[in-house]
């Protein structure tokens, strides 16, 4: 049985994933905090938490809020910034049996070549994941929402760097696929969907919004719909890898996304929930894959769809 | 960090607002240090979706030859108030009925080894992991007197939750004149016969132990020419912190387990976690003056 899918088949760096599972940025951390309680090396891949090229303290709080079956959250990208991670975490990583995916967020497009550049060659980085809409930085980052600039930042990072670059969609957009293809045509080696949708919660005692910031990223199991949706037309619209994100919590929510054509997926709320839900995800993907006679993973992938439109 | 279900032994209301929860969970109670917390899966499915977090009131492990009050080996208990959501689904269960337990989670109080007489102040909802800290206290042969403030006279926890050997003292907020006047005149008395000071409630009761415990330091300071030597009862919190005075923090929490970044605490660290490097922090930590700047270079390391 094969559940191994490559991630980055256009680059001569390559992106190997034992298996689609992959844990999503800003719900595990650097990795190193579950390290104890969960079985790293059975994962696919983390992607760690979104990095600036210097350290952020984050938004006010409130910083999270619950919603119908999702949360918000304006976290507001705290993180110990592009050297924290040089210096602290890429050495730790190179320790492990499991690839580490940077999330990289930059204010300008010079700033995430920036960044691209200094984490090239570090040991226990394995590829960059370009969080090119972030809804809780307040100067925009609004690259994601207009393909020009989406790849315009794409360009600029495949100039800094040969790791594997994979670009993260926002979905807060009326044409995804829009952006999807400029991407690709930028040299994007994979693209990863959905980031969080733009949402707001008022509390109706204190009549004023639940957040610090106003509004946030709405992620959890009721995005799932709308991810699944973007993701098919993402699918069907690049050559290149997909991977899908937004309300996974069981390993039947994963083969959704798989059969919709993404070639891997990302867990990520869920983890607040139960650290140890990925690992559920790979053994549950594992056991149906038995039970179905399926040999390769391949199968699964856009197995709910038909053939590929032609690209336009 | 396990989690696990564990099958709930009884659900008893002791006062008005507060409730207590037995659960049969001996990997927890093994595990479980005064001062750490859960994070429990209530409701139905999605409703909600994230867990919530309860400091654990007392735990029996196992391999304890003396178990708190009321519990059996193995067994963990938690004190709540139903107010919302999940503590109203929570008194609602049986025994029997099963509970989705993520921890023990935090880092605990830990008890400076040269303590011999230990201070615990509580309030409202900060009272249950002071239960546990006395019971743990007691059976290590320390001296623990429990200073513990509540609403109103209905409102009083019996001491039968607590070691017999602890000095259980009682405030009510109708009493004094205004909130909390009254626990802080008699925490100013009782600071001096304490090596450590453990506060466990609402934010502002913790400040103005903080700020107890500061003056104390003055006093002291401008008594030094005592020609007894250093003044009894200051010496031992001078090891580590100023003044030896931890108190147990809490802020809305999202996973629990020290990722989502939701529970913050500003702290001359920098940003930390409540969750996961706290919840206990020591109080000069938190409310003492800043060293740094608001500078992102002064931000505490992410672990």
């Amino acid at each position: 049985m094969n559940l191994a899918v490559e991630l980055a088949p256009r680059n001569r760096r390559r992106l190997l994933l034992k298996n689609p599972v992959m844990v999503a940025s800003g719900t595990f951390g650097y990795g190193t905090e579950l390290a104890e309680a969960v079985d790293l090396s059975r994962l696919g891949a983390i992607v760690c938490k979104g990095t600036t090229r210097y350290p952020r303290t984050g938004n006010p709080k409130p910083r999270l809020a619950e919603t119908p079956a999702g949360l918000l959250n304006s976290i507001g990208l705290q993180n110990i910034g592009v050297w924290g991670v040089i210096k602290e975490k890429a050495p730790i990583w190179a320790t492990w049996d499991v690839p580490v995916i940077v999330n990289v967020a930059g204010e300008t497009v010079e700033e995430f070549a920036e960044i691209a550049g200094l984490l090239d060659d570090v040991a226990g980085v394995a590829g960059l994941e370009l969080n090119i809409s972030c809804p809780n930085v307040s100067r925009g980052l609004d690259f994601g929402i207009d393909p020009e600039l989406a790849a315009a930042v794409t360009t600029a990072v495949k100039k800094a760097t040969s790791l594997p670059v994979i670009v993260k969609l926002t979905p807060n957009v009326a044409d995804i696929a829009a952006i999807a293809r400029a991407v690709e045509a930028a040299g994007a080696d994979a693209i990863s969907l959905i980031n969080t949708l733009l949402g707001m919660t008022i509390d109706i005692r204190r009549r004023r919004p639940v957040l610090g910031s106003l509004s946030g990223g709405l992620s959890g199991p009721a995005v799932r719909p709308i991810a699944v949706r973007m993701v098919y037309q993402v699918a069907q619209a690049v050559e290149v890898p997909v991977i899908g994100i937004g309300g996974i919590t069981s390993t039947e929510d994963a083969i959704e996304f798989l059969m919709a054509g993404a070639t891997a997926i990302q867990v990520g709320t869920a983890n607040f929930i139960n650290p140890r839900v990925s690992l559920d995800v790979v053994e549950g993907l594992e056991g149906f894959m038995a039970k179905e006679n399926i040999e390769e993973v391949q199968e699964l992938i856009g197995a709910a769809v038909g053939p590929k439109a032609k690209p336009s | 960090m396990l989690l696990m279900s564990y099958p709930i032994v009884s659900m008893e209301q002791l006062t008005r607002q507060l409730w207590l929860a037995r659960f049969r969970a001996p990997e927890l109670a093994a595990a479980a240090r005064p001062g750490q917390f859960v994070m429990i899966g209530g409701g139905e499915g999605w409703d909600p979706l994230l867990r919530r977090p309860f400091s654990i009131c007392q735990a029996y492990s196992p391999s304890s030859n003396r178990g708190p009050a009321g519990l059996d080996p193995g067994e963990v208990s938690i004190l709540f108030s139903p107010g919302k959501k999940v503590t109203v689904w929570l008194a609602q269960r049986k025994p029997g009925d099963k509970l989705d337990v993520l921890g023990p989670l935090g880092n605990g109080f830990t008890v400076s080894p040269k303590s011999r007489r230990i201070l615990l102040i509580a309030g409202g909802w900060g009272i249950a992991p002071m239960i546990g800290m006395a019971a743990e206290a007691v059976a290590k042969g320390l001296s623990v007197t429990f200073l513990a403030e509540f609403a109103d006279s209905s409102q009083v926890l019996p001491g039968s939750l607590l070691p017999s050997e602890a000095r259980y003292l009682v405030t009510t907020q109708d009493v004094s004149q205004g909130a909390n006047r009254s626990v802080i005149d008699l925490a100013r008395q009782l600071l001096d016969g304490a090596d450590e000071v453990f506060v466990s409630g609402p934010t502002e009761m913790l400040e103005m132990v903080h700020k107890l415990g500061r003056s104390a330091d003055k006093a002291t300071q401008s008594s030094s020419q005592n020609p007894e030597g250093t003044p009894k009862g200051l010496t031992i919190r001078r090891i580590g912190d100023p003044f030896g005075m931890y108190g147990l923090f809490e802020e809305p929490m999202g996973c629990g387990t020290g990722i989502c970044l939701s529970c913050v605490i500003e702290t001359r660290r920098g940003l930390l976690r409540c969750c996961a490097d706290g919840p206990v922090f020591p109080l000069e930590e938190v409310f003492g003056p800043s060293e740094t700047q608001s500078s992102p270079f002064g931000i505490a390391e992410l672990r």
